[in-house]
Formats: C-alpha cells, structure tokens, sequence
C-alpha cells in the first residue's frame, strides 16, 4: 500500500464548500417550494439566502472551471471511446455482483485519473445538463420581471419554475447516490477521510494491475 | 337627535330586505338619517350669487323654484359641462339596441346606471325611443332620483343639479323625498333647505326674502358654495362618516359602495366605531387611510381639465411633462366633469375614461416604502397594490340577493357576509381575482362577488327578468302568502315562511312557484344566476395592517386558493354565471360545500406563485426518483454488509 495525495487543499475546501452549499440550496428550496411543510428559516429569509447562494455557487462553480481548465484536469472528466463499453460492463457488474463477492475494484483510483468511466458519463451529464438547466432557470426565475418577454418565450414562469424544480430533485439523488458511492472504496470511509485529510493509501501499482487485468 | 331610529336599524336582522317607506319612496340611507346641520358661515372665494328660476328671473322676483342650471349658467358653461359629464348621462349617450350592452344581459341598452340592470334595485330602465318613455321616465327618476344629479336622459323632467355637489350643506334627504313625490321642478329648491332661503309650503317653497341681500343676490358662505365635499359623492356612492361620533351604520342597499364592498370613507377607526365587530379593539385602523390623511375623492377622481390636478401630459410625446395648463378662468367657465375613473368590474360606464384616475402609484412611490419586500417589483407588477392594502373589509357586505322568492315586505332576500349569529360582524377578505388592465396585462385584485338569483321571462320585449308587481301578483294573496306557496316551502310546519324559508331549492318548490308566475302572467319563467364582482379599492389601510405575511399568498393552501362563499344556497338546477361585462377572470371551480353552499375554489393559474404553485407530476416524479435512489443504496448497502459478514464468517 502507499499514501498518495488525492486532493489538494483547493480541491478539498471546493467541493465541501459547493457541497454546503447545495444542500442549503436543497434546504432553502424545499422551504420556498412547500413553506407550509417545511419551516427552516421562513419564506422570506430563505428567499434572501437561496438568493445569494445560487450566486456564491455559480461563481463557485466558475471558479471550479478554471481550475480544471488551468490545471488539464478536466481531462479526466471526458470518458474515452476505448474500451468504454466493456469499462462501463465490468464497472456495473461490480457494483452488482463482485462488491458482494469481494472482489477487487476494477478501476483503481489515482490523482490524475479519479473518475471510473460510470463516474465520467454522470459528471458529463450533471455538469453540463442538469447543472446549466438549474443555473439558466433559476437566473430566469430571478430575473422573471426584467426578462418577461424572454421567460414568456420559454412557456412562462410556471415552466421555467417546473424545470428549476425537475432538476433539483434530480440533483438530491445525485447527492445521495454520489454520498453513498463514496462507501465502495478500499474501506467505507476510504474516499471520505481522503477528500477530508487529501491523501489516501492505495495498493501498489502491480496489486492495481493485476486487479484491473482480471476485472477486464 | 334620532339616535333611537339609528339604533332601531342596527338591530334589524342583517339577512333583511329594505323594507320600502310608506309612501313607496326608496328607504333612507344611513347618510341621511344624519342630524340636518344649519347652515353655518363658510368661508368662500365664490361671488354672491343670484338664484334664478327655469326662465332666468331672480326668485325673490318671481317666487319661482330655483334652477341650477339658470343660476349657475351665467358664469359657468352649464349645457357644455352636463354634455362632458357621465354622471348626468348615466350612460344614456352610450346607449345600444337592448342586447348589445357589454353587460350581454339581453335587456340592457347601456353600460350605465340608465340602461344596465341594477340587480340590486331591480330597476329596469326605460329606454329612449320606447313607447309610453316619457312617463316611464318620470316614474324612473321618482325611485332612481335619489342617485341621479339630474339632467341627461331625464333633462325634461329634472335639471342638472349643480347644488347637490358643490353646496357644502346641500339637503339630499330633501330633495330626494321631493322627487320621489314627483315634484321634480322644486328639487333644486328643495337641496337648498339647510340654508334656511326658503321654507316648505305645501307642494312649493316660499322663499324667505329677509334672507336675501337688498340686491336679491345671495352670499357664497350663506350657500357653502365651493368644490364638492366627499360628503356630496356619499350621497350616491356609499357612506361617507366625517363625524366625531362613534359611526353606527344599518345596511343600506343605497350605500352602494358600502353594501357592495363593506368599506367606508371615514377617518373614524374602526375600533372607535360603535358597529358590532369581532375583535374591534384590535382593529385601530381608520376605515380608510386616505380619509384619516385629508385625501379627498376629487384628489384621485379629479376634472380631467383641472390646472393643478391634469397629469399635464398627451402632448408632444417628447413631453414628459407639458407646463401648459387651462387657465384658471376657462377651468372654472368649463371644469370638464367626466371625472377621472378607475377601470373597476362595476364601473362600466364611460370605459374610454377607465383608467384615467390617479392610482396609488400617482402619489406613492412604493419601491422607496417596500424595501423589505422580496422581488417587489414582481410584486407591483403582478397585484394591485390594494390586494394587500384592502386585505379585510369590516361593515357588512352582500354576499347574495334572491328575487325568486320574495321577502314578506316584497323584497329580495339578503344575506350579509360573514356575520356571526349573535350579528357580530366578522369582516370579509376579499377575493383575488386576475383583473384585465388598460395596458393588457392582468393583475391580481380584491374582490367581493356578489350573486344575484332572479326569475326571467321571454315576453314580446324579448327575455327581461320577471317584472316586480308580476312577482307580488304570483306569490302574494291579500299581502300574504299564497297557501300552495307555504305548503311548499314551510319547513318547520309552523304555517309561516321565515325569510330561511324563502329557498326554491328543489325541483317541486321550483314548479310550484313557477306554475303561480305563469298564472300571473308571466312567460316562460325560468330561474337565473348571476355573479357580479365588485372591485373593492377603497377602505385602504397603511401597511402596518395590510397583509405582509408572505404566508398568506406563498403557501398551498394560501388565501389565493381560499374558498370564497357566492351563495348560502342555490335554486334547483342553477349554475350562476359572471356578468359579461366583468374586466376580470372568474378563475377556479364552482362546487358546494358540505353547508350547501355555493363556493367559489379560486385558483391563480396565470400565474406562477412560489409555495403555492406546483406542478403535482413533477414533485412525484422526483420523489419516486430520491426514493427509488435511497430505496437502491440502502439495500444495496445492506446487501454489503451481509455479503461481508457471510465472508468473514467463511474465512477460516
């Protein structure tokens, strides 16, 4: 085994900020959604604070994109064509039947290759799908009064509003699923303490190979 | 002091019909049972003044009625001032056939007063050029004078009376009770009473000369001559209270706006008022802001060609503001009296007018005082700013009139809204409704809708509601009720119909009363219903009592979906319908409730409310999608542990 540095510091104060963030973005919006179920700050205040953290994660999330574009680490969010379908196959048939068998992870995580390629096409889906519908209506349902013409040509506010609130559902499983995924690495809480910590101790580089050799 | 009589009407039932006078002239309204002050000296810039009779000579010299028109006409450009003012024409000048009304009402010949059906009167206006129109007319103004200033469709029989709006101390209780007895010639006279100029003499005044100067003029302050007093538009529009006295008020279907709406112009706050409100201590709140802040109605309902209060705009559209005004002299020669209106449901008359008031935002700047608001801007352009400033309305209210059935006096039926059983008035919250504006756009407003239930007929005049004295003729024998009627309709057996009673709501009390219309003579009666809104933009309170409860609109089951009572019950068969000349949508659905009544479900489906609006697929949809989600990982998780657990245990 040895101890590698998974996440820098920037990586790591990103994404538990972004991760904050959209709960309380969650949080606010179930409050602003159904104020008659849910009390958390009262309408008005989470109006303000749902406000304000779009902004704070959209330029989060700016700022997250120049990183990666920067660094070249965006690279490791683009799935490649090959091998793709049998990565994918050997990826689900471990989720379906070798975690269970305890066989070894098919795809071994590293610092500069941390997605397996089910991770890739859920990011790619996310960020560039569901992610700029959330941001585009929720810009839209801001600004309904000054862009009237624009969010009338769009089916009205209650279309804009329906599709805002479609993509936060999708995103509250996204969490939950991406919450429990962290459990599958070496250890249930292997992924967690090295988005914590940073570093995280992986198997050797002829244990990883012989391992992905055998899952293909 | 007729405290007594004031009191004696409080505490008549509240579900009442207005019984008429003796002498057939419509009841008093609570206005005018106001003590008559005499006349005191105002203060006045007005000349003295020569009274002057229908030929122009001075009335000291010929013992003649007064004539507004002649007095007023030597300085004053009368003819041109009744032909620029809807109210003198009450529509009459926009006359159609009958039937092609706004109203879609198939008698209607105008969108006015003179013209449009007044449910509530049950007034049916002759129509210019019909047969036998001159003593129709005649008749009309002897019931309907007592909202008619004179002039317009009625100039032959009674002239514009300038006096009864612009004398501070003008006699409308006179001069009502003198057209209703048909002596229209001395009505003008007769709104001079207060000034103590002449007394009643049998059918004609004797003019007091020792009240007159030596020249035959008279002073300006003898008269209280000057610009109309909120007092003169409650004559017609509803009550004006600008008394120190603790208000006390009887429903009064002549208070239009008060028994249409349930507000009042009064400074007086509520909980200084002697009404019986539930929880009035709490309510210290001026029955209008506008009232207790010196706001006038002309301040808002101004002369369109007044120097000071025209928008000076309509010029040059590079203008954002035209210093060139009338003079003063041309004004006050021609004030133009097609005063500035608002565009309410109610307000039919004169609809190229709609619109040319002065609205809150004439006066206020909102943005400046509802900082604390979110998306207030969102908020002014999708409600009026009197669906949370007019958030409650606390004298009664009408929620329903029944002419199917009439009352022992011969009256409709009534029912107030929100009154307690111990006659406790709980005060009503308007219903919002979506409002068609000038501009096209729709806005929330406050509402009270009021359903009407009454017989129709097809005669050769074409369908016209079932005429009154055919209604008597039908349900009453000897002033009482026919026997076939009581067996019907007794539902205690106690031989008498109590006003509860009066309810044709099953197929055989229907046929009953039918079949004794048709003996009446009455042609094909059948039942109608119909709803009439009524804009409510008075009784304005500041914000520290409008609703600034984000709650009352953002929530599920906020008050934008409040059920909304139309009717406490409904003639059998019978669905109303909204007047066809309503500027507003009757959104949402029509059902009874477990009571039997008839309740409005309102919805906002034009807009999208946050907390209130959703899409129900939607939020299943994610939910079966987070639980599904859930549901997976824990099993999948629980399937973990056992597989790690049966693992360990094989290991040796």
């Amino acid at each position: 085994m040895k101890r590698v540095e998974m996440y820098s510091a920037f990586e790591r104060v990103w994404h538990w900020l972004q991760a904050l963030t959209i709960i309380l973005l969650l949080l606010t919006g179930v409050e602003i959604h159904a104020p008659g179920g849910f009390h958390l700050l009262g309408f008005a205040r989470a109006t303000w604070v749902h406000e304000a953290l779009a902004l704070f994660t959209i330029a989060n999330a700016f700022l997250a994109l120049f990183y990666h574009l920067a660094t070249g680490a965006i690279r490791q969010f683009f799935p490649q064509p090959r091998d793709f379908f049998s990565l994918a196959i050997a990826q689900i048939t471990y989720y379906l039947r070798g975690i269970f068998t305890g066989a070894p992870h098919p795809f071994v995580h590293e610092p500069g290759r941390k997605l397996n390629v089910l991770q890739q096409v859920t990011y790619l889906l996310v960020l560039n799908l569901v992610l700029p519908a959330q941001v585009v209506t929720g810009v839209l349902m801001w600004k309904a009064q000054e862009w009237a013409p624009l969010v009338n040509r769009l089916g009205g506010l209650h279309q804009v509003a329906h599709v805002h609130v479609l993509c936060a559902w999708i995103f509250a499983a996204f969490i939950v699923m991406h919450v429990y995924l962290t459990t599958t690495g070496r250890t249930p809480l292997a992924h967690l303490r090295a988005m914590v910590l940073g570093w995280e101790e992986l198997p050797d580089e002829k244990a990883a190979h012989e391992a992905s050799h055998e899952a293909k | 002091m007729r405290w007594w009589l004031v009191a004696l009407c409080s505490l008549t039932p509240l579900v009442v019909s207005a019984s008429e006078t003796e002498a057939g002239f419509p009841p008093p309204s609570a206005e005018l049972l106001q003590p008559r002050p005499r006349t005191p000296a105002q203060p006045s810039l007005h000349p003295p003044i020569t009274l002057r009779d229908s030929k122009g000579v001075a009335v000291v010299k010929s013992g003649e009625a007064a004539s507004a028109e002649r007095t007023c006409d030597g300085c004053h450009d009368v003819r041109w001032i009744e032909a620029h003012s809807y109210h003198t024409k009450l529509g009459a000048d926009e006359s159609t056939a009958r039937g092609r009304s706004p109203s879609g009402r198939a008698w209607d010949f105008s969108p006015g007063l003179f013209g449009r059906w007044d449910p509530m009167s049950y007034d049916l206006a002759p129509m210019p050029g019909e047969a036998k129109f001159v003593d129709h007319i005649a008749e009309w103004e002897k019931q309907q004078g007592w909202r008619h200033v004179g002039g317009g469709p009625a100039a032959a029989l009674v002239d514009g009376n300038c006096f009864l709006c612009h004398l501070r101390n003008a006699d409308n209780q006179t001069r009502v009770g003198w057209l209703g007895r048909g002596l229209f010639a001395w009505a003008d006279t007769a709104t001079l009473a207060s000034t103590g100029l002449a007394t009643e003499n049998g059918e004609r005044w004797q003019w007091r000369k020792e009240r007159f100067e030596p020249d035959g003029s008279v002073p300006a302050a003898t008269l209280g001559l000057g610009r109309p007093t909120d007092r003169a538009c409650g004559f017609c529009h509803g009550v004006v209270y600008q008394q120190p006295e603790p208000m006390l008020l009887a429903t009064d279907p002549h208070q239009r706006m008060t028994e249409t709406q349930g507000v009042v112009f009064s400074p007086q706050r509520i909980s200084d008022s002697a009404m019986n409100v539930a929880g009035k201590d709490t309510l210290s709140l001026p029955w209008d802001v506008h009232a207790e802040r010196l706001v006038s109605c002309a301040s808002c309902h101004f002369s369109p060609n007044h120097p000071a209060y025209s928008y000076g705009t309509g010029g040059p559209g590079h203008l954002r503001f035209d210093a060139r005004r009338v003079e003063i002299t041309e004004y006050l020669r021609r004030p133009d009296h097609q005063f500035a209106k608002g565009q309410s449901t109610q307000a039919t008359v004169a609809s190229p007018l709609d619109g040319s008031m002065r609205r809150c935002e004439g006066c206020h700047d909102a943005p400046k005082v509802h900082l604390w608001l979110p998306r207030a801007e969102r908020h002014f352009s999708a409600m009026l700013c009197e669906s949370c400033h007019v958030s409650a309305a606390y004298a009664p209210a009408r929620q329903e009139t029944d002419w199917t059935m009439l009352t022992a006096a011969h009256e409709a039926r009534v029912v107030y809204r929100e009154i307690r059983d111990d006659r406790f008035i709980l005060g009503f919250r308007p219903v919002l409704l979506p409002r068609q504006q000038p501009d096209g756009t729709r806005k929330l407003a406050p509402n009270n809708l009021v359903t009407t239930w009454f017989w129709t007929e097809k005669s050769s005049e074409g369908t016209r509601p079932v005429p009154l004295e055919t209604l008597v003729r039908a349900f009453f024998t000897n002033d009482t009720y026919r026997p076939e009627l009581v067996r019907a309709l007794d539902r205690d057996n106690d031989g008498r119909l109590q006003d509860s009673e009066l309810v044709l709501d099953t197929a055989v009390k229907v046929t009953v009363a039918s079949d004794l219309l048709i003996a009446a003579g009455a042609q094909s009666p059948t039942i109608t219903g119909e709803i009439q809104p009524y804009g409510m933009h008075h009784g304005v309170s500041t914000g520290r009592f409008a609703t600034r409860e984000c709650s009352a609109c953002h929530t599920h089951d906020s008050r934008l979906s409040e059920p909304f009572v139309l009717a406490s019950s409904v003639p059998f068969g019978v669905t109303p319908r909204l007047v066809g000349d309503a500027n507003l949508v009757l959104q949402g659905e029509l059902a009874r409730d477990a009571l039997g009544r008839l309740v409005l479900h309102p919805t906002v489906a034009n807009l999208h409310v946050f907390g209130h609006s959703r899409s129900y697929a939607i939020d299943i949809t994610g939910l079966v999608l987070l639980i599904s989600v859930m549901a997976g990982a824990a099993t999948h998780a629980l399937l973990r542990v056992r597989s790690t657990r049966r693992r360990r245990k094989e290991q040796p």
